[in-house]
């Protein structure tokens, strides 16, 4: 995560140091760059976007003013920017009427608005022409979640997983919707699709443990032990969620006679908390007293 | 082989120029004809959702039986049979796509659409190629400026049949041909992507995502990848590979605590868990 954020600080920088000579080729970079990264920096994309589509709207390339359009429009809708956003959307559907990506355009904008029924209507609309589409079909997932049907949005999602079974976007999302609803064996289900489909990420590893953890009993417990450890090593240590999630989980099966078979090795927590410590020593050293307060309820002695 | 061969200036004039005019009308003619039968490019095939389903759980299938190690055994359990359970199992349903036969009796919009591709395709070259060798066979419309091997005599000289005749000198008919495949880079520029390029028409018929004519033709069936894919599923034993993870994680966090919490960083366990 770091050096996405600081490349687009860098990126900022940049803009912010040619702004006297106009900053059309470093507003342009950072609208490219977070295009590239795929993040959603709405604000600054509204701002710098809407400044570059207004002064140097004849400098663009076809192509990239569309997707800039497309972008800023976005942007728009997220800040809030309605009255920008339907000025971009009105004329990038007047170029492209047919287009997939202006129906979804126009769609989030109507959601934005609050006009549901609306955007249902004109999503089941382009549907029925193109049945197999994957962003119209996700916008509909969306649209239940704005709405705040929290149910609807799971069992759009799970049909929708049904047919694009290797879509992991979709898994991740159908787990968090599982996770808002407190089905966790199935936020559990759809973490191992997860997991399957990125073994050598620290994060999903971390994830998967936590709702197994929050499942409970000690088998669980002792799965999401060793997935944590899988996290510690794969991130050399660094990970403090997993190292947390790992005194934690142990401390609990320490209650538990029959939890332990010997796979753990004894001082595994002892190693985790200090590793804690460690890292807390480090990064936030006034926060040091709160780690060791919880090791100590944890019941893990760190040997000083 | 020193003698020079001197041309009419006729030959310029009602050969080399009605040629190349010809031809590059022909072009157009084809380009624009192409684009009022394909409906403007809107020739895209629905794609069937339940065929979408089918590919998706294979490639899942796929998935599973290379990462299944990072899966507990019940989940992996559950997983398979969803896939291979008997009756109801994914992998055990009866292939939705159809063959190829099935298809083109279903479908007349697929027969039609690769008839008007051939049409606009074969039925210009033919007409073209009899306009030419009518009309201008027999002409020697130049000369190469650099020597060649005698082996271009069947490129170079088509329609004249003279053995003695110097390897660089090209006849009407080889400059016909030439400026047939020649002029395709040039219209491109026109175009932009809607020149007609068979590469790409004949990429098109052979990997449309949905509709798969020439690839179910030449024997793939559908029901044999899903039963293939079964057969591959059910010799999978599992094996967990996180098995020892937390010895490899205390490893890892002994390592770092004895050193420099600076430049402590241990690359090798966490390589050793990903193979």
């Amino acid at each position: 995560m770091q050096p996405v954020k600081r490349q687009l600080e860098a990126a900022l920088a940049e803009v912010e140091r040619s702004s006297r000579s106009g900053g059309y080729d470093a507003m342009r970079r950072y609208l490219q760059l977070v295009r590239e990264l795929k993040v959603r920096d709405s604000e600054n994309v509204a701002l710098l976007g809407s400044k570059l589509l207004k002064h140097h709207r004849s400098k663009l390339q076809t192509e990239e003013l569309w997707l800039i359009m497309e972008q800023v429009a976005i942007a728009a809708i997220d800040t809030r920017a309605l009255k920008l956003a339907a000025d971009l959307i009105k004329s990038i559907k007047e170029k492209f009427p047919d287009s997939e990506r202006s129906t979804r355009l126009a769609e989030m904008f109507l959601e934005a608005r609050g006009s549901y029924e609306q955007a249902e209507a004109l999503i089941l609309e382009q549907l029925e022409e193109a049945p197999e589409s994957q962003m119209l079909l996700k916008r509909q997932v969306a649209l239940e979640k704005t709405k705040g049907n929290l149910s609807g949005a799971i069992e759009m999602l799970r049909k929708y997983v049904e047919t694009f079974q290797t879509d992991r976007e979709a898994w991740e999302e159908l787990g968090h919707l599982y996770l808002e609803a407190q089905m966790y064996p199935q936020a559990a289900t759809c973490y191992e699709e997860l997991l399957m489909h990125q073994p050598a990420s620290a994060a999903t590893h971390v994830q998967y443990a936590d709702v197994l953890y929050t499942i409970g009993g000690p088998a669980n417990y002792q799965t999401a032990c060793t997935h944590y450890s899988a996290a510690i090593d794969i991130s050399s240590g660094q990970n403090a969620r997993a190292l947390y999630g790992l005194c934690a989980a142990s401390a609990q099966l320490k209650g538990d006679s029959k939890g332990r078979d010997g796979k753990v090795p004894p001082d595994l927590p002892e190693l985790a908390g200090e590793a804690l410590l460690q890292l807390y020593a480090k990064e936030a050293p006034s926060k040091l007293p709160l780690v060791t307060a919880l090791l100590e309820a944890q019941q893990i002695s760190i040997a000083k | 082989m020193g003698e020079q061969i001197v041309l009419d200036r006729d030959v310029r004039d009602w050969v080399l120029v009605p040629l190349t005019m010809s031809i590059v009308l022909m072009m157009l003619i084809r380009q624009y004809a192409t684009q009022v039968l394909m409906g403007g490019g809107k020739s895209q095939q629905k794609v069937e959702m339940k065929e979408v389903k089918e590919k998706q759980a294979l490639a899942r299938s796929q998935m599973l039986r290379g990462a299944f190690g990072f899966i507990t055994e019940g989940a992996f359990r559950q997983r398979k049979a969803y896939f291979t359970a008997k009756g109801s199992g994914v992998l055990n349903q009866k292939s939705e796509q159809k063959s190829a036969q099935e298809q083109m009796m279903t479908n007349p919009d697929l027969m039609s659409g690769m008839m008007k591709q051939n049409l606009s395709g074969i039925v210009p070259q033919i007409a073209m190629g009899t306009f030419v060798s009518y009309f201008f066979s027999g002409f020697i419309l130049g000369k190469i400026p650099f020597p060649l091997s005698p082996s271009f005599r069947l490129m170079l000289q088509r329609g004249v049949d003279l053995p003695s005749l110097d390897v660089t000198y090209f006849t009407s008919l080889s400059y016909y041909i030439l400026l047939l495949f020649g002029l395709r880079g040039v219209f491109m520029l026109f175009f932009r992507e809607n020149t007609i390029d068979e590469t790409q028409m004949y990429r098109q018929q052979m990997g449309m995502g949905g509709g798969n004519p020439m690839a179910a033709m030449t024997g793939t069936d559908p029901n044999k990848a899903l039963e293939g894919e079964k057969a591959a599923l059910e010799m999978v034993d599992h094996k967990w590979k996180l098995e020892g993870a937390e010895e490899r994680a205390a490893q890892v966090l002994r390592v770092r605590l004895r050193k420099q919490p600076g430049k402590s960083r241990q690359k090798a366990p966490a390589a050793a868990i990903l193979h």
